[in-house]
This record gives structure tokens, C-alpha cells and sequence, in this order.
């Protein structure tokens, strides 16, 4: 419990260092790359949701989340190759706000995925245990930062699930899927 | 060696070594609030006939109360068919969690909410509860950002509550590590004690 407060402290002496901080960058920091690849730019906000600056062909997106429009699900052809760039746009320091994007392969328990990550800091809160249910995953992005994966779609139809598994963004609702058609 | 077993009978029925002794008693306390679905609640009198585990936490918590809510959810479903328990979350925050936001944090965590209670109301009623069950919280300077959207943590006690059905508080127990089996055997003990 003593350790828990500590870390609290440390939340709260971040909090008051990035007071003048929360830049939101209008781009990602990463150069865009031209080589054919669909390439899906998505951010992760402050509200807890991945979501998009436009819709577009294989993007089902819903209703806003500040001015930008929510990230339902991505569409893919088996095995095709897909790139992600994911920016965190946050006004909150990274211990408070931060978040990835984690691809898992069908039939995973995401509640228990998504329960077993939040202790597991010290691996990106990535759980060790579902490592191997992982097809792929950004790193854990502060505000500013950005991380691209690029990726083949599974060969295999269906409706794969991805997740920020930083602490209570999946009860958030900071899921989406990606779907093989 | 029956002085020995005298000794620890005696130790037994010591009230002092009842880990489920009366701590504090809320008999005359009341306090009212607002449960996920906006009615009002009077706690505990709402509640009582009940044995409760309250939790305490705040919807925009990045750390420790998504733990204590998935604890306090294993807890709830160990007693699927125990309609003498109940679980109460209430919130420290209740500037931001209105009714409305504490029940989609209920669905989004798919709480049974048959009998999980998620309590906010006037701050001044939710301030002097949490006095009351000893519960500290320190929150850190607000700021504002574009749209006038308030941004603060809440530093506070990593604790639940476990209170009968009189509304006697039982045992606390660390909310994040929560030990499983004491915390279900301490419900089970209540409950009987309930049918003698």
C-alpha cells in the first residue's frame, strides 16, 4: 500500500511539472513513408478513444470525440499489409495518459487481458501471460509521442480486437477491431 | 498442556482477537446521495439488511481504482445467488462523476449492477461520508484546458470497507490487494452470523 501512495505522489509531482505543458501536435512527429502501404493515422486522446481526423475506405468510424471522429474498426483483406502510426495527443503527463495500441489474436479474453496489463508497468503493460496472444502492439506513447507498426493482416477471417492497455482505458472504451474479410 | 488449550479458547473469545469485531458503528449517521441510476440513496440506511463492501474511487483514476474495481468485481462473483450482499462503490470525485458517468464506468467494466451501487451527490454529503469511514483524499491544483475541461488527480486511501448488515464496519481491508479468500470468508462468517 506504502508503494501505491509513493506512486501516487509521483503522479501528482509529474501532474505539477507538466502544468505548462499538454503541446497537442496537428501531426505525428514521424515522417509519412510512401511505398504503397495503407497507412491508418490514428490518435489516442484524452477522452480514452482512438480516433481519426477523416474517414476513409476500410476506416468505420462513429460519432466525434473533440474534433475528431471515432475509430470503430479497421477493414482488411486477409494478409494484407497495413501500417499504424499512433500519436497520443494528451493534455496529461505520460504516467497519467499514455497509451498503445495492441492487436490480439481471435478467441482472447480481453477483460482479462486488458485486467492482467494494468499491473504489469514494468512491461509496457503488456501482461507476460498474454504475450503470446499479442500479434502485434505499439509501444506506450506519451503526449507528442509516436510509434508505427507495420503488420499483414492475418490470414484468417474474423473480427480481431485491439486495446490501449494502459490502466482503465479498455473499460474506457479504448477498443476497436480490425476486421478480415 | 489443557492450561495451553484453555489459554487459546480464552484467546478465541477475546472480542479483541475477532477480526470481524464492530470497528464503528454509521447507526445514526446518514448521508444523501445518488446511486448510477440517479436515485437517491440514503446511506446506509438504503442499504441496510445487506452486508456491503465499499470501494472507493474516481472514474478518471489512471492507476490504482481500475484494480480495486476488477477486486471488488471477483468478490461480487464468488456470491451469484446471495441476495444478503451487496457492493457500493462511491466516488471522490463527485464534481466530475455525475450519476450518468458512473454508469457507463459500471457497463464499461460490465459490473452486475443487480446489486453494485455506484454512489456520488453533493460534495459536502460525499466529504463527510468519507470522513466518516476514514477515507482521506488530497487532489492536486486544477487547470483547465481548451474547453474548459477541469484536469486533476486524486491522491487517496487504497482501502474497502467491509460493513453488516446493521450497518457496523467490520474490517477494512487494501483495496488494490485485495486477498480474495479472506475477503469472501469474512462475507461467508457475516452471513452466517446473520441466520443465528
Amino acid at each position: 500500500m506504502k508503494h501505491l501512495f509513493i506512486y501516487s505522489i509521483f503522479i501528482s509531482l509529474i501532474f505539477a511539472l507538466a502544468a505548462c505543458g499538454g503541446e497537442t501536435p496537428e501531426q505525428p512527429q514521424e515522417e509519412a513513408v510512401d511505398d504503397g502501404v495503407r497507412t491508418i493515422e490514428i490518435i489516442g486522446n484524452d477522452d480514452m478513444k482512438f480516433v481519426v481526423r477523416e474517414a476513409a475506405e476500410g476506416l468505420v468510424t462513429g460519432g466525434a470525440s473533440g474534433q475528431h471522429l471515432l475509430l470503430e474498426a479497421i477493414e482488411a483483406s486477409p494478409g494484407e499489409e497495413i501500417r499504424i502510426r499512433l500519436t497520443t495527443v494528451s493534455n496529461l503527463p505520460p504516467a497519467a495518459m499514455s497509451h498503445n495500441l495492441a492487436l490480439v489474436e481471435l478467441g482472447t479474453d480481453l477483460d482479462a487481458f486488458a485486467r492482467a496489463s494494468i499491473t504489469a508497468r514494468d512491461n509496457d503493460y503488456i501482461a507476460p501471460e498474454f504475450e503470446d496472444r499479442v500479434i502485434v502492439t505499439t509501444r506506450m506513447l506519451g503526449n507528442g509521442e509516436t510509434d508505427t507498426i507495420t503488420f499483414n493482416a492475418p490470414e484468417e477471417p474474423g473480427e480481431y480486437d485491439y486495446v490501449c492497455t494502459f490502466p482503465g482505458h479498455f473499460a474506457g472504451g479504448m477498443v476497436g477491431k480490425l476486421i478480415v474479410q | 498442556m489443557s492450561l495451553l488449550i484453555a489459554a487459546g479458547l480464552a484467546l478465541l473469545v477475546l472480542p479483541g482477537c475477532d477480526q470481524l469485531s464492530v470497528k464503528k458503528t454509521l447507526d445514526g449517521h446518514s448521508y444523501h446521495l445518488l446511486d448510477q441510476e440517479n436515485r437517491d440513496i440514503i446511506f446506509p440506511s438504503s442499504f441496510k439488511g445487506n452486508v456491503m463492501l465499499v470501494g472507493y474511487v474516481y472514474t478518471h483514476c489512471p492507476d490504482i481504482c481500475p484494480i480495486i474495481t476488477y477486486n471488488m468485481r471477483d468478490i461480487q462473483r464468488a456470491f451469484p445467488d446471495e441476495d444478503r450482499f451487496m457492493l457500493v462503490s462511491i466516488s471522490f470525485d463527485p464534481d466530475r462523476d455525475t450519476p450518468e458517468m458512473l454508469y457507463d464506468y459500471a457497463n464499461n467494466y460490465r459490473l452486475d449492477q443487480n446489486n453494485w451501487r455506484l454512489l456520488t451527490g453533493e460534495k459536502s454529503q460525499v466529504d463527510e461520508l468519507l470522513k466518516t469511514l476514514e477515507i482521506s483524499t488530497l487532489k492536486t491544483p486544477t487547470r483547465f484546458i481548451e474547453d474548459d475541461k477541469p484536469i486533476y488527480f486524486i491522491d487517496h486511501t487504497d482501502r474497502v470497507t467491509l460493513i453488516d448488515h446493521e450497518g457496523n464496519i467490520r474490517r477494512t481491508y487494501p483495496g488494490s490487494e485485495l486477498r480474495e479468500e479472506i475477503v469472501i470468508e469474512d462475507i461467508r462468517n457475516l452471513l452466517d452470523r446473520m441466520d443465528t
